[in-house]
């Protein structure tokens, strides 16, 4: 008995393939930009080094910090609601050519300073839980 | 067939994705009153649906009232309290086992602060209080009280003689000219006992605020610690510091929350034991502490002592944090007191 997919030819295979990797590429990108989209600005930018949390910003307010770590020196700067590091002493300078960021999860690593600035949206958003 | 499967299989991963991203189901639930200790009572709970939030609500609210008539210096309530304590000296007087625990603590407080916080003050603070009511019933003929009368009422304040019998569960007064005033430290204390209560309950998730005596009750449903923000003396629109603490308390003592006019001047409600006035030392101070009652008796403790001499006490106390608000507006605090603060570094 022959069945209904023995009756594919090679050629149909391929295309039925092909078929498939589009639809799910489609929808990979479609959950990107869903997510892309809905990503909300945030409005703290969280410096970490090494793990450990060095300082937090607010996205709003426009200032130029040198943060300093074991290993050297990034320069910080938030403007117009937007992180980026403008300029850094580490040996491949990829930190400095990061675009900048403001929407919440979005960062900024320096891996030979194990600096990481990252956007958060949760800090003091809704406001207190309690004022004392 | 097989691209049936495939697509169904791709649904069910995406699918999983967005479910991972589902937040836990306790939803954050608000109560206000006004009952108790003549200020507001705010509670903040996680719980899985209001009537479980209401539930524990009621527990905490009674709790509340039960300690608001034993403390209370100024109205009479069923049961023996302050008010009857004060008014017949040289007398053993019965009183609830709760009301023993609050003395108690309150002479280990004035203990641990050199006599800065003294519950046997009432003669003192009953004087303050009655020009302080009058002042604010009548503006234009707002007085301060007289010196004299002061230091006269002073003479009756030697915590010695607040006798507690603990086995026979009474108070006495042994001086008649002497009274007691809990309003330094009561709140406090009610508080932690309420949260005690609520842990040994199991009950967590929750943030009380008696009149600025803040207390949480483990962290929030997600497991993140409350975001706190102390009071600016000299901006009510922005916070001094925004805390983050789970199962710790932060009080704050100020200037700018009881007081009347004279002459222009303000006088507020913390009395210094040496000046017999208002003290003048701070704007305000902020304590973070585990207990709610000793960071109530710290706070008002802190606001009548040289900063030195203030700092060393913090310093000396395990797990207690304190910020300072000169009359300059210059911030100082001890420290470890960073390791609570959220958003150092403007």
């Amino acid at each position: 008995m022959k069945s209904v997919f023995s009756t594919f030819t090679k050629r149909n295979r391929v295309l039925n393939d092909l078929i498939l990797l589009i639809a799910v590429l489609f929808l990979a990108l479609c959950v990107f930009f869903v997510f892309k989209i809905t990503q909300k600005n945030g409005n703290t930018v969280t410096v970490t080094v090494d793990g450990e949390v060095v300082s937090k910003y607010p996205l709003d307010t426009d200032i130029v910090k040198e943060i300093k770590t074991a290993s050297g020196n990034n320069t910080l700067i938030i403007k117009d609601g937007k992180a980026f590091i403008s300029n850094a002493d580490c040996p491949d300078k990829l930190c400095a050519k990061y675009k900048p960021i403001s929407k919440t999860g979005e960062s900024i690593i320096c891996l030979p300073h194990k600096l990481a600035v990252t956007v958060e949206s949760n800090l003091h958003s809704n406001g207190v839980d309690m004022a004392a | 067939m097989k691209k049936l499967l495939c697509i169904l299989i791709i649904i069910v991963l995406i699918t999983s994705v967005f479910a991972g991203c589902n937040k836990s189901k306790k939803q954050k639930f608000t109560d206000y009153s006004f009952d108790y200790f003549d200020t507001v009572t705010t509670i903040v709970g996680f719980e899985t649906n209001k009537s479980e939030f209401q539930a524990v609500c009621s527990k905490i609210k009674s709790l509340l009232e039960e300690y608001h008539k034993l403390y209370n210096i100024y109205t009479r309530y069923e049961k023996n309290n302050l008010v009857t304590v004060n008014s017949s000296p040289n007398k053993a007087i019965e009183v609830d086992e709760k009301l023993i625990d609050l003395l108690v603590f309150s002479k280990e407080m004035y203990n641990l602060t050199g006599g800065k916080t003294n519950v046997a003050m009432g003669s003192v603070l009953s004087i303050w209080h009655t020009y302080r009511q009058e002042g604010l019933n009548n503006l234009q003929n707002a007085k301060l009280p007289p010196m004299d009368k002061l230091k006269s009422a002073s003479e009756h304040t030697d915590i010695n003689n607040l006798i507690i019998d603990k086995e026979n569960s009474t108070v006495s007064l042994s001086d008649s000219d002497m009274s007691l005033d809990v309003g330094a430290i009561a709140k406090g204390y009610a508080v932690e006992c309420v949260a005690d209560f609520l842990s040994k309950q199991g009950i967590t998730g929750y943030l009380l605020n008696v009149g600025g005596n803040v207390r949480a009750i483990g962290a929030k449903a997600d497991g993140s610690e409350w975001l706190v923000g102390i009071e600016n003396p000299d901006n009510t629109e922005e916070y001094l510091e925004y805390l983050k603490i789970k199962d710790m308390s932060v009080v704050t003592s100020g200037r700018y929350q009881r007081y009347y006019t004279v002459d222009g001047k303000d006088y507020h409600h913390i009395i210094d034991p040496d000046t017999l006035m208002p003290a003048e030392k701070y704007k305000s101070v902020s304590v973070i502490a585990e207990d709610s009652g000793m960071a109530d008796a710290l706070s008002t403790a802190l606001f009548l002592t040289e900063l030195s001499d203030g700092l060393k006490l913090v310093e000396k106390l395990n797990v207690v944090e304190a910020i300072w608000v000169l009359n300059d507006g210059t911030v100082k605090s001890s420290k470890g007191f960073k390791n609570y603060v959220d958003y150092y570094d403007k």
